[in-house]
Order: C-alpha cells, then structure tokens, then sequence
C-alpha cells in the first residue's frame, strides 16, 4: 500500500527514522521537530493535493508501466501535455504553501536517470534501464518521496575529482563487489533530503576516464546504514522555535530545508545501481537533470510569487497606500515579471519532445533561459515587495512585544494602519513578506537548479548564434 | 529519356521558427546525393516509400500532426552527411 494522504506520508517517515543532525545534536523524530515540521507540511502537500478532486487533473498521472493512476511526482512524463501539466502542478502548490515543498528535484532526477540508462545501455549493452525501471515501478506504486542527488561538494573547483587532495569530495564507488558497490562521499544542498525516503545519486559533472569511479548514478535509502544527514542554517531560522507570527509562514516556512547528506561507506545492491563507470553518459543525465530542473522554475517561483503578489496587496490595503498611483505601477510590474517566469516554463514544456526513451523532455534552450529570468525576476519581485511594504518590514517588533501586558497597547496603537484593520494582521502579512523576500529564499533562486553561469555556458551551445550571424549577414547584403 | 530512380519519398520540412542549422541547404545537399538512387515525389497524390522530415530542432513539430508512420526519416540536426541521410532513406525503403 502506497502513500496516499499527508498523514501516510508523515507516519512513513516515522516508521523509517533516518540519522539527521540539527544544530550540532542528532534528531530523534524529525517530525515532532520545530525545524522540520514546516519541510514536512510543505511536501506533505503535494500528497494532500492528489487526494483533492479539484487539483487531482493535474496531481494525478496513470503510470506508462502499470496503467496505475499514481501521484504525479512519480511519472515518466510521455507528451507534451505531461510537461505542462509539471508546470502547472509546481504553480498550483506554490500558491498553497509560499514555499518549496521540495519534490520535483526528485522527479527530475527519476525522468532523466529513465531517458539516460535506456541511452547507457543502447551503447553499452548494459541493463540499467531495466533495473531502472524495477526501481521507478516500486517508487511509483509506494509513493516514496526522492531526493535528486547531483550536487557533489567539488572541493577545489579548478581540479578533477580524481585531482582532489581528498578523494571523497566528490561522491565515489570506495569497492565494488559481487553483491553490489559501497559508495563514499558527499552530497551538498540537499533540498528535502531529512524528510525524504531515497535519494537517487547521479554524478555531478561530466566525467573523464579517469574519474570513472565518480561517473556512479544510484538510489539509496536514507535510512541506509552510513548515511547521515546535517541540516543547512535558514535565515531567522531559530523563529521557528517562537510563535506563529515571527515566523512568517509558520506552517511551511522558507525554501526546502537542506542537508548535506554524508555516504560513510555505503553498499548499494547491483539492482540499485544505475550507472557505474560509463563516464560517456555523465555529462548527458547531468545536462538532462539540469534542464528538467530548471524548467520548473517559472512554475514553482511563479506560485511563490503569486503569494508575495497577494501579500504586498494585502499590506498596502492595511496601511492605505493601496490606491496610489505608484503602488498600483508596482504590483503590476511584479505581475509581469510573475507570468514572465511562467511563461518562460510553459513554453519550454510546449516546446518539449520525445527522446529515445520515450519520455518527454522540455527544450533545454528554454528551459535554461526559465530559470536564468528567475535568478534576476525573483529578486526583482522581492524589491518590488520592500518598496511597497515600507520599512516597517525591517524594523517590527517581537512578536511578544505585540502580546506583552505592558507594551502590547504601544505596539498596537503605533503600529495600527487602516482604521479597524487589527494591528496583528497587518504584522502577520508583513512578516509573510520578510519571511519570503529574504536571505535564504533569495539566494535560493540564484543558485538552485544551477548558479547562472551554468545557464550562460548552455546559451553558448544551444544558442544557435551561426544562424544569427548569418540572418544578419544576408540583411547587411554581405557576400562570402 | 530520364533516369528511372528505384524508390520514391517525400519531404516535409518544419516551420524553421528558429532552426539550428540551414534546412534548405541540407535539403540541397540531400537531393544532390540522392541523384539516381531517389525520385522525390509531392507529399500528396503520389505513394512513396519514406517520408523525410526536416526540422530545425529537436522539437520536431511537424511530428505533433501527423499519425504514427514507420517510414519517417527524421533530421532534427545537419550532423548526418547527406551520404548517410540517403542511405537511411534507402534503408527505410528495404
């Protein structure tokens, strides 16, 4: 029996306690833990949501294997509908969370591992695909939660891994054996990781021979034997720990909850083993994975923005600005910029196509040029927000001072706005802003799915610019 | 009297939107390989053996229109010789 609802999905994670540390101290139930539960609720949603019958046309998928309507973070996607619907799932759980719930790097590391083993074993005459799908079919009917295992830790970044004064800092096969490899390493920046189930490891960068041992794409659970996870700092993250109103977004807090995941000699069975030495392909699942990630950009950021967008309405409304001419241009321009990274998803989707495999993958040129307006459009969004929101948004008291005997009345006479607009609302919206706009939800925009510089290096090869020079060369009426 | 080519095909390009490579040149280059060997017929009122599909990029949507057809030749890229794209033509025609 699969995970269906959030209260499976939180009671699975109960039944598979995992090593994750928190501060220094080892966490004996991430799910009665302040700083988890908000990761929890989020990605708990997009389980809640599949149950529901108005999101259910795009949370639900019927799987290519086994004919099973199954959640749709586990589909393969099979057309171009499929790529969209992605997008517009993303979208949709945004608006309802304001942060990421953290599962499509999952799927994308389950659709380009899919589209890449078929293509390893083509050339190779390996059954990866095979064992592949074995896995993908289990993954699919548990609902198991994924997460997508690409970012090795690079140590010094002018060297090869094999380079590396310390071997381990890029993820490695340490022994093969009969029964299968043990692997040793790291993966950074791991969104979800502490409440996910498995994480499916692919290499991080393209691979030369002799760092064949680090070409290694496989699925471990994270409850494995060596595994051992440390929770990333958040911004104002010990607000968690306070009350609701501090905390901004109390019930999913901000971006995905990251660890860095540890493999401290690590066996992973054949049958979850999925690449392992085939260098020729690393480069192609990383390329793959990346443009499956970086198309959800303008889908998941779009919701989070819608959220911002209401919030910063709500604000002006409290504080009276609403009706200036100046406010009204803002929160226009933020719309623009919202369904410009919206857009930007859709049209990579419409625009996607069958690989050998028979999966679906969204145009790679588009997909980068997504999430590349992300990087700037999301912080754009977010001055926008600190213009209308005013200052107050950097200078409010504790929430306590609101609920104080001996200063509360203070805090609510001079911070009131709007007559018969409570004070503690107009504190709520604006601590919803700071808590998205933010330190740690800004600079995840920047460098999730990829710093920018990793769009700019696809523009290079995917940007078609002989053509350009030659369309302007025949207007310019130059002859060769 | 003309040469008698021993198998026919058609060709449909893309809408070249925004290709990567120059279709009508590799047209141009197919064609003259296939000299003798291909009779290229219109795509409607004649039967041909394969249908060749040029398009200017992996999106390859003239594929989005039309019904599933074994014969179909397609060339999302110029990266195939133009020796190479008659062989599969004639390949596709047994």
């Amino acid at each position: 029996m699969g995970i269906k609802t959030a209260e499976d999905y939180v009671q699975s994670l109960r039944e598979q306690p995992r090593t994750v540390y928190y501060n220094g101290e080892r966490v004996a139930d991430i799910t009665t833990h302040p700083a988890f539960i908000p990761h929890i609720n989020a990605a708990a949603k997009t389980y809640e949501m599949a149950t529901r019958p108005e999101f259910e046309d795009i949370a639900l998928a019927v799987s290519h294997l086994t004919g099973d309507k199954i959640n749709r973070f586990t589909h393969i996607h099979q057309s171009v509908e499929d790529l969209i619907k992605k997008v517009q799932l993303l979208r949709a759980i945004a608006r309802e969370t304001g942060s990421c719930f953290q599962r499509c790097v999952g799927w994308d590391a389950l659709n380009a591992t899919y589209m890449t083993t078929f293509d390893v074993d083509l050339k190779h005459g390996t059954n990866y695909h095979e064992r592949f799908l074995n896995y993908l079919k289990f993954v699919q009917q548990s609902s198991r939660m994924i997460v997508g295992g690409m970012t090795d830790p690079k140590g010094d970044r002018s060297k090869a891994p094999h380079q590396q004064a310390d071997p381990d800092l890029f993820t490695r096969v340490a022994e093969r054996r009969d029964d299968g490899v043990v692997i040793r390493g790291a993966k950074a920046h791991q969104t979800g990781g502490a409440n996910s189930h498995e994480i499916l490891i692919m290499p991080t960068q393209m691979m030369r021979e002799e760092d064949a041992d680090y070409a290694i794409g496989c699925a471990v659970p994270l409850d494995a034997p060596g595994v051992i996870q440390i929770f990333g700092r958040q911004t104002n993250d010990e607000r968690k720990f306070g009350g609701p109103i501090d905390a901004g977004n109390p019930q999913f807090g901000l971006v995905g909850g990251e660890t860095l995941i540890v493999f401290e000699d690590v066996f992973v069975p054949w049958e979850r083993v999925f690449m392992c030495g085939e260098v020729g392909f690393s480069g192609v699942l990383v390329e793959r994975f990346a443009t499956l990630h970086r198309q959800n950009y303008g889908g998941c950021k779009g919701g989070v923005s819608d959220v911002i967008l209401g919030a910063c309405a709500l604000a002006t409304e409290m504080q009276g600005t609403a009706k200036a001419s100046h406010v009204k241009e803002k929160l226009a321009e933020m719309m623009h910029l919202t369904e410009t990274v919206y857009s930007g998803s859709i049209a990579c989707s419409a625009m996607g196509f069958k690989t050998p495999s028979g999966a679906y993958y969204p145009d790679p040129l588009l997909a980068n040029c997504t999430k590349h307006n992300v990087t700037r459009h999301v912080y754009e969004i977010s001055r926008l927000a600190h213009d209308v929101a005013g200052g107050i948004l950097a200078t409010m008291p504790f929430e306590k001072d609101l609920k104080s005997d001996e200063i509360g009345q203070y805090v609510k006479k001079y911070l009131a706005g709007v007559e018969g607009v409570p004070t503690e609302n107009r504190l709520r919206v604006l601590r919803l802003i700071e808590n998205m706009t933010g330190g740690t939800a800004l600079v995840e925009s920047m460098h999730g799915a990829g710093s920018p510089q990793t769009q700019k290096v696809m523009y290079g090869r995917l940007g078609k610019l002989d053509m350009k020079k030659k369309a302007a060369a025949k207007l310019a009426g130059i002859v060769e | 009297m003309g040469v008698v080519c021993p198998m026919k095909a058609a060709v449909k390009f893309c809408g070249g939107c925004n290709p990567a490579y120059d279709r009508a040149d590799y047209w141009d280059r197919i064609r003259r390989a296939s000299e003798s060997r291909i009779e290229w017929v219109p795509r409607q009122g004649e039967d041909y053996c394969a249908l060749m599909v040029i398009c200017g990029c992996q999106t390859a949507c003239p594929l989005r229109e039309m019904s599933e057809e074994n014969s179909v030749v397609l060339l999302t890229d110029d990266a195939l010789p133009a020796e190479g794209v008659v062989s599969r033509i004639e390949e596709c025609c047994g």
